[in-house]
């Protein structure tokens, strides 16, 4: 037993107190994990799930695979500050900014490549947080399947193709 | 000296001394924005109050910048300033909360988000929160020049870039256009802000008014590695910063130096940095052969393939028709360190005769009002290239050695280029066009490149250890900001391995121990008068004099700057 063992243990008798006839013997203990036993043998409870057949609900706050979202006008929201990628602590945001396109009135910088190495990403979330303009979403894709390494490196088109969390009313 | 107190310590200075440059300069940090120790006082961004003593000053609190160190007259007591007074601090509080009214939160877009005086102050004095609750004024947002750009909304109207272009540029195309809250900075209508030292105000703008456009959302300056270089494109050797971002130069910043640059540089100087990422650089050597067919066919090769085929090949020449048949051009855009190692190698190992400068092709010397100049020699290095090669051989060595190709008796010929976007002179590229073997050191694919039977690559200045010797006559250090590309390398070391390569042809180079760039000129020092009593070390940041210099250059930014200030 090393010192860090869990600390809910029963607490062994203090020195010098003799135990009764009953906990020297075992017996009723032993009768009482066999009754339990039994109980589970006849009426089962199932605390397992039958994956991948079935498959367990995936909590909102899941940080999966990553999204960036559109405006109400279908554009990309991001304005590459680069605010994600200062914050991300493992280095996995690459981003290249540029002018927006004349017809953009309402912004001057924006994205031309946005991509996430989701192999080095450590789905911390930090980038999400320090979104100023919600742009980026870790959203609750939980299968994250490919066959190559190169398809693990997210560009803008995959980011913008990812589905969303939950429903924006801003979404285009 | 005057003697007066700051924040309850004694200090002394000669009467007329600026205030707030005394605490700056003596570790007592006063925010500012509009101050500009090169640029008169304006004292109109009220940033740096502080509360005063003494003198005839009524009490309260005032601009540092605007105060001077005075004898006490009569009855007066001597001056007193406080820097962190209650009351200064809640001066500060409110001039930062005036100056964020029409000023818009877009940090996070704004380039200058990082190196910008307004968020430091806002983050170190200001309030947390605006009580501003009207919109805010939009104002222009426009080119003023040929590589500026204003964004009105961001500007505070410090007045810095009116000043500077005015004061130092003498063209004063910048003004303070509008009204009270709609003052806004413009260029004169019909008048843009084309001067050669325009960028600069971009330097000094302290908020993300001014922007350069060729640098506009190239990157985020704190993802920037910085490192201290000095700038090549003329012989004045302006003390520069170069920035770079993955593996790339994003832009050249100006680094303080009285006695060279000030605070400056031209824009020439900033925006020459293009051709150390252009396509056409070399990353590995290769020679030349010819198709079945008869053309030209260029095959790469290892660098130690090509220095010890580049060594036997001279050697050879040498061993047929004596040292007199091989000729050496090196080019003013060569470091000392390896115009120092290049005679080494040519003269003393090789036994060449006849070594020769290149040079880039001068162009126009401009004087600006306050002395900053852009002298007509586009070289870093000529100067030293004196010193070094001898001043025969910087000033007639080419001619001697197209002479001596014409004649026939030069056969062979190794030429370090190295001078960007050059175009060689037509009599020399058809005296190279004669040589039986000819092996050029050059950064690009080149059209000295072009004539060679071995390119070997080279290393920008960016990209390497040296020293350059300006008009001066001033040694300054330039450090390496980046790696070069493929297998180029600094000249310093391919001329060691080339040295190193033995005579027979073995190309044994790869294990020679090859020295840096403070080794070989500790050996420079030692060897050639001019360069004697100088150190690596202590040339530092704000570079050396060589022995017998006057800094002759220098008389005139310092004599202007007296006169014109």
């Amino acid at each position: 037993m090393d010192a860090a063992a869990p600390h809910d243990e029963p607490e062994s008798p203090p020195a010098g107190e003799k135990p009764s006839l009953s906990e020297e013997l075992y017996l009723p203990e032993i009768l009482k994990g066999l009754a339990t036993t039994f109980k589970h043998l006849i009426r089962p409870e199932k605390f397992t799930v039958e994956y991948p057949e079935k498959k367990k609900p995936i909590p909102q706050n899941f940080r999966g695979e990553h999204a960036l979202k559109r405006d109400a006008q279908g554009r990309v929201k991001c304005v590459a500050c680069f605010l994600c990628a200062t914050a991300c602590p493992s280095e996995c945001i690459h981003i290249t900014a540029g002018p927006t396109p004349p017809e953009w009135t309402d912004r001057e910088k924006y994205p031309t490549k946005f991509e996430i190495d989701m192999l080095r990403c450590i789905y911390c979330g930090m980038c999400e947080e320090a979104c100023p303009c919600d742009a980026i979403e870790l959203t609750s894709k939980f299968y994250q399947v490919s066959e190559t390494r190169e398809e693990k490196y997210f560009g803008k088109d995959t980011l913008l193709r990812q589905p969303m969390k939950r429903e924006y009313p801003d979404q285009g | 000296m005057t003697k007066f107190k700051v924040n309850g310590k004694e200090y002394d200075a000669p009467a007329g001394t600026n205030l707030l440059q005394f605490c700056l300069d003596h570790q007592i940090y006063i925010p500012h924005n509009c101050y500009h120790p090169a640029l008169t006082v304006a004292g109109n961004c009220r940033m740096c109050m502080v509360k005063g003593k003494g003198l005839d000053l009524r009490p309260g609190v005032m601009t540092s910048c605007t105060l001077s160190v005075r004898e006490p007259g009569p009855k007066q007591e001597m001056l007193e300033i406080e820097t962190e007074a209650p009351e200064v601090i809640k001066a500060r509080e409110g001039v930062l909360e005036f100056l964020l009214i029409n000023h818009p939160l877009d940090c996070p877009v704004c380039d200058q988000a990082g190196e910008c005086y307004l968020q430091d102050y806002s983050f170190t004095y200001g309030k947390d929160r605006s009580r501003f609750v009207e919109p805010k004024n939009i104002r222009h947002t426009k080119d003023v020049g040929d590589h500026v750009k204003i964004w009105g909304n961001r500007c505070i109207v410090c007045t810095r870039c009116v000043r500077f272009c005015e004061e130092v540029v003498g063209t004063g195309e910048l003004a303070v256009v509008e009204r009270g809250d709609r003052n806004v900075v413009d260029n004169f209508p019909g008048l843009p802000m084309s001067n050669l030292m325009s960028s600069n105000t971009v330097d000094i703008c302290p908020v993300g008014a001014l922007l350069d456009k060729e640098f506009l959302y190239q990157a985020r300056v704190w993802f920037m590695e910085t490192a201290e270089s000095v700038c090549p494109s003329c012989s004045v050797g302006c003390n520069t910063k170069v920035d770079t971002y993955q593996g790339a130069v994003k832009r050249f910043r100006p680094r303080e130096n009285q006695a060279v640059n000030q605070w400056w540089m031209c824009d020439i100087g900033r925006y020459n940095h293009k051709f150390t990422a252009a396509p056409d650089r070399l990353g590995l050597p290769k020679r030349r052969g010819t198709t079945a067919a008869g053309a030209v066919e260029w095959t790469r090769c290892s660098l130690d393939g090509a220095l010890g085929d580049v060594r036997t090949a001279l050697d050879r020449v040498v061993h047929a028709e004596g040292g007199a048949a091989v000729a050496g051009l090196a080019s003013a855009w060569m470091s000392n360190e390896e115009l120092w190692l290049f005679k080494g190698l040519m003269a003393d190992m090789i036994g060449a005769r006849d070594l020769g400068l290149l040079t880039a092709p001068d162009g126009v010397r401009t004087t600006f009002k306050k002395g900053f100049v852009i002298e007509s020699d586009r070289n870093p290095n000529r100067r030293g290239a004196a010193e070094i090669l001898g001043r025969a051989a910087a000033e007639r060595g080419l001619a001697t050695v197209l002479d001596g190709i014409h004649a026939g008796r030069i056969k062979a010929a190794l030429v370090i280029g190295g001078i960007p976007e050059w175009a060689p002179p037509p009599e020399l590229v058809a005296a190279l066009r004669k040589l039986a073997f000819l092996a050029v050191v050059d950064v690009a694919d080149s059209p000295l490149a072009a004539l060679a039977h071995l390119v070997i690559p080279g290393a920008t200045w960016v990209e390497k250890d040296g020293t350059f010797t300006n008009a001066q006559g001033r040694v300054q250090r330039f450090t390496r900001a980046l790696a070069p590309p493929g297998v180029a390398a600094a000249e310093t070391e391919l001329l060691q391995r080339l040295a190193a390569a033995s005579a027979a042809g073995a190309p044994d180079a790869t294990g020679a121990k090859v020295l840096s760039a403070q080794s070989v000129f500790g050996d420079l020092a030692a060897r050639v008068a001019a360069f004697a009593g100088l150190n690596y070390h202590d040339i530092g940041t704000q570079g050396k004099l060589l022995a017998g210099a006057t800094g002759a250059a220098a008389a005139a930014p310092a004599g202007a700057a007296a006169s014109g200030g």
